[in-house]
């Protein structure tokens, strides 16, 4: 485990930049925790944020270059609007630009974990740009497990809770390396 | 009094007789949530699949279409269905996310649409009704008492097959 202690070092460390970010963009005090990075078996990737059949608000980023693998924020319903609001400034945005606000501040804020762990390693690392889906939970991370499912039974997974000014934890930020890049990124940090 | 509820996860197969039960998959997205219901016999299959094919080990049947297909139809005779009775649905093999195609572009969903179709043409077997692709989530349930299906989506209302 000590291998996987960088690369949480790493990780944890990008949280803050990500953090940060999130920071810049919306006018109150935002909290992500320290993350979890452990192993979960596929079975339970759908219920990794609450109940598989609750619906929410994600962004999904594919994650490209040397490495793959798998960007994913998962709001609140009411958080999405309430991030929306504060990062157009506006009570109501539009329906376009609830979407497009959220969208865009998960990809600056994950591209912060990214390329923090790029600069760590030496590896190229990008998000694709984000797709915005409102349907169940379980629904949205399950789409992921076509790619990890045939080679492996769980998936290394770091996920991160985020919560803006006073309230309580009610967005997620989730990694997924592919199980064969995560060999590679520790061992490019051990290096 | 509360019907009695089985849940079927990713890559499970159940079969279940107790009467008025209910199989249930829930929020399927690329997955096929893939049902086999005895009318005479009031007996039940639910499986939740979630690749086209593959090698799973022993008691993995469920998570690809290629031994899931097989499994759940022979399970169904060897609890005395008849093959000719046995009425087959499936709900799912949606595609949530634009990114989440395979590489090449295709869509997994509907691979696992097809892969299903393609292993119950080869044992002589087609679908009674179906309900598959789009864009969003389902919920899939089936009925032990009527053997309908009923699939519930978060942003499209309900519907039964």
């Amino acid at each position: 485990m000590a291998e996987n202690d960088k690369l949480y070092k790493a990780i944890a460390a990008g949280i803050g930049e990500a953090r940060k970010a999130f920071e810049l963009m919306v006018p109150v005090k935002v909290s992500i925790t320290t993350p979890d990075l452990e192993p979960v078996p596929l079975t339970d990737l759908p219920a990794l944020v609450g109940a598989a059949d609750r619906t929410v608000v994600a962004t999904y980023a594919r994650v490209t270059g040397d490495i793959t693998g798998h960007l994913v924020f998962v709001y609140d319903p009411d958080t999405a609007r309430r991030l929306a609001a504060l990062v157009t400034g506006e009570e109501e945005p539009g329906e376009d630009m609830g979407p497009s606000a959220v969208s865009e501040i998960s990809n600056v804020a994950g591209s912060q974990v990214l390329n923090f762990l790029s600069n760590a390693t030496g590896l190229r690392i990008l998000p694709s740009p984000p797709v915005y889906v409102s349907d169940m939970a379980g629904a949205i991370l399950q789409s992921v497990l076509y790619d990890l499912a045939p080679a492996a039974d769980e998936a290394m997974v770091l996920k991160t809770e985020i919560s803006l000014g006073d309230e309580e934890a009610a967005g997620f930020m989730i990694l997924i390396p592919g199980s064969a890049e995560l060999a590679l990124l520790v061992n490019r940090l051990g290096s | 009094m509360e019907p009695n509820i089985i849940a079927v996860g990713i890559g499970e197969l159940k079969f279940c007789d107790t009467p008025g039960a209910v199989l249930i998959s829930y929020s399927l997205g690329s997955c096929i949530g893939l049902t086999a219901y005895d009318p005479a016999k009031r007996l039940g299959a639910m499986a939740h699949i979630l690749l086209p094919r593959g090698t799973p080990v022993r008691g993995d049947e469920g998570k690809c279409a290629n031994t899931c297909v097989p499994a759940i139809i022979d399970g169904m005779m060897k609890r005395g269905s008849r093959k000719a009775g046995i009425v087959v649905k499936m709900a799912g093999g949606a595609k949530i996310l634009a990114l989440a195609g395979t590489p090449n572009g295709i869509c997994i969903g509907q691979q696992n649409q097809a892969a299903v179709t393609q292993e119950l043409e080869r044992l002589g077997l087609r679908t009674a009704a179906a309900d598959c692709g789009g864009d969003f989530g389902r919920t899939v349930r089936l009925f032990l008492d009527s053997g309908v299906v009923e699939i519930v989506t978060a942003t499209r209302g309900q519907w039964t097959i």
